[in-house]
């Protein structure tokens, strides 16, 4: 039986060190450092945001599609690490020459998951983007994270899932051709 | 707006004025010469199965509910209350018993009737004649092999007619399954830019794939600059257009095995409904006038809905055949997804082209500019396997004829 001050323990510690991981995360993003960002994440890494629809109260359970429905993004790694390959031509002219970008990850909660070594992470999310001169747009949401930890080492987890559950339903920007 | 459209629009020349792209006078007429008269696209029927589905729209500008009737037929109105204009129904999709307006309660039902007004006796002493103040309805909805499109013009042709020689290409998409189901809700964003750019990028060009998608194809690997580039391209006086590769394999798109399998196992069934020169070669790119297009292959379909001179709203769905498994299915649906949407690998280089135009535009020299569509002129003609006029796919004919259609509708007035 696990004592309340070493669960409590437990709590902070694993707040921060998921936390930490994230920021490098969005930091790896807001750097470019795609190829490296890449590594965050685990071979088996579904990354998904449901299209979210407009509904009247009786049904606002379908306020986001089903896995099968609309979608943003329905990806796996290999779909991902194509997004990274495009970039990386120098001839993806919608990051040509490149956004400026900033992913703000904030209100993350964490949850141990049933198995070990895997957290269960909640977080919303602005990302603000500007182009050329004086193109900006701006997403915001939450993020739904599965995180297992990869090695003792402080801050090594991959992400195993990701669900980005955007808060607008028609995008106010010209693409989505972003990682979020 | 005192110069007249011929002075802007010169598709026999190939000169297209700049300004047709950006100027609030144009783009209003635009509404009641082209949107107020056209055949648009409403809805596929899979997406409202039941009785009672609806889900709300534009065609042009305006808004309009579309509804499936108990009787299965499909009808569609502006989502706008006959009393003080308030929007009827406010939410994207949904199923519904009625429509009531949340100003002052006027019920319409599910066909736009208006039925029930609150304090009808001691408000209105029984004078309102509720059977003139229906909602106002589109005047002709059609159902074209599960695509519902509806006109504001009251007369004029049919759906068929419009189509003209364009209903063989649609088929290609249309028709090459028994069933066809829509694989979710669409996907929508806003691009800064005129609504004919996509128009008629869809309609005629497929030259700015190599060099707007380069990055994409690179990523994707696949031997594409060995590809046989030889293809044809199909233009009609109703200003749609269509252009696509001869060889075997056209697609810019890979659905991976299972689905590759599904695809090879049908394809003989394909053959069977479109003919064999219809169901492998007739697999691009195109553009029903105005406003709807479709990629035969990736199974994106959408309307570039205009919203003032310097924007849309882009409204896509997948098409899926209806029959096949789950996996297969999802698989149509996330390779679509994954390179047609608003975070496709294919479609951002096309959001940024337009919107940089649309930004240049604003200059005023740069404004007052002449666009070339001179490539090809003069070298379609008659097709034996292939209906309507038929080009060399790397031709700007259809983007002519596109506009021809356009200065024709302009001038005509409202």
């Amino acid at each position: 039986m696990i004592s309340e001050s070493q669960l409590r323990e437990n709590l902070l510690t694993d707040h921060f060190e998921v936390s930490q991981f994230m920021a490098r995360e969005a930091r790896l993003l807001d750097e470019r450092k795609f190829d490296e960002w890449l590594t965050l994440l685990a071979d088996e890494i579904r990354y998904t945001a449901p299209v979210r629809l407009a509904r009247m109260p009786r049904e606002e359970s379908k306020e986001f599609e089903p896995p099968t429905g609309g979608a943003h993004f329905d990806e796996s790694k290999e779909d991902l690490a194509q997004r990274v390959r495009k970039v990386a031509t120098g001839r993806a002219w919608s990051e040509v020459p490149a956004s400026r970008t900033r992913h703000l990850i904030t209100n993350i909660e964490v949850e141990r998951a049933e198995e070990t070594d895997t957290f269960f992470v909640r977080s919303s999310f602005l990302l603000y983007r500007t182009r050329g001169t004086t193109y900006q747009d701006m997403f915001a949401g939450a993020r739904q994270d599965l995180l297992r930890r990869q090695s003792p080492l402080f801050g090594d987890f991959l992400i195993t899932k990701r669900q980005i559950l955007l808060d607008q339903t028609v995008l106010l920007g010209n693409n989505l051709a972003v990682f979020l | 707006m005192t110069k007249k459209y011929s002075d802007l629009v010169d598709p026999d020349e190939g000169q297209i004025s700049a300004l047709i792209y950006a100027d609030e006078d144009i783009y209003d007429q635009e509404m009641r010469s082209i949107f107020g008269t056209s055949w648009l696209f409403l809805a596929h029927e899979s997406m409202i199965p039941k009785k009672g589905d609806y889900l709300t729209t534009t065609m042009g500008d305006d808004p309009v509910v579309v509804v499936r009737q108990s009787s299965g037929e499909f009808v569609a109105f502006m989502n706008q209350c006959r009393h003080r204009g308030m929007r009827l129904c406010r939410s994207d999709e949904g199923n519904a018993k009625a429509f009531t307006c949340s100003y002052h309660g006027w019920v319409y039902d599910l066909s736009g009737k208006l039925v029930q007004v609150p304090h009808e006796e001691d408000g209105y002493l029984g004078a309102l004649n509720k059977e003139k103040l229906g909602a106002q309805r589109v005047p002709r909805v059609t159902n074209y092999k599960g695509f519902i499109f509806g006109t504001w013009s009251e007369e004029g042709p049919t759906f068929e007619e419009y189509l003209g020689d364009m209903a063989w290409y649609f088929d290609s998409f249309a028709d090459r399954w028994q069933h066809n189901e829509v694989l979710g809700a669409p996907n929508r964003w806003i691009i800064d830019c005129n609504w004919k750019f996509p128009a008629e990028q869809f309609a005629t060009d497929v030259y700015h794939a190599e060099t707007s998608h380069i990055s994409a194809l690179i990523a994707q690997g696949g031997d594409w600059v060995n590809a046989d580039t030889r293809g044809l391209q199909f233009s009609s006086p109703g200003g749609h257009g269509t252009g696509f590769y001869l060889d075997d394999a056209p697609d810019m798109t890979d659905y991976g095995p299972v689905a590759s399998e599904y695809r090879a196992a049908i394809r003989q069934t394909e053959i069977e409904r479109l003919g064999e020169t219809r169901a492998v070669h007739v697999r691009g790119h195109n553009t029903i006038f105005p406003n709807f297009s479709f990629l035969v292959g990736t199974n994106t379909f959408r309307i570039w809905q205009p919203r003032g001179p310097h924007s849309i709203e882009v409204m896509t769905w997948t098409l899926g055949d209806a029959d096949a498994p789950a996996e297969v299915k999802d698989a149509m649906r996330r390779n679509a997804l994954r390179t047609f949407s608003a975070g496709g690998i294919f479609e951002a280089e096309d959001g940024e082209n337009w919107s940089e135009i649309q930004g240049v535009l604003k200059g005023n020299r740069a404004g007052r500019s002449s666009f070339n569509f001179t490539m090809g002129r003069g070298a379609a003609g008659h097709h034996d396997d292939f209906p309507g006029l038929i080009g060399n796919i790397y031709s700007e004919e259809a983007g002519r004829s596109f506009y021809r259609r356009w200065l024709e509708l302009m001038e005509k007035g409202d």
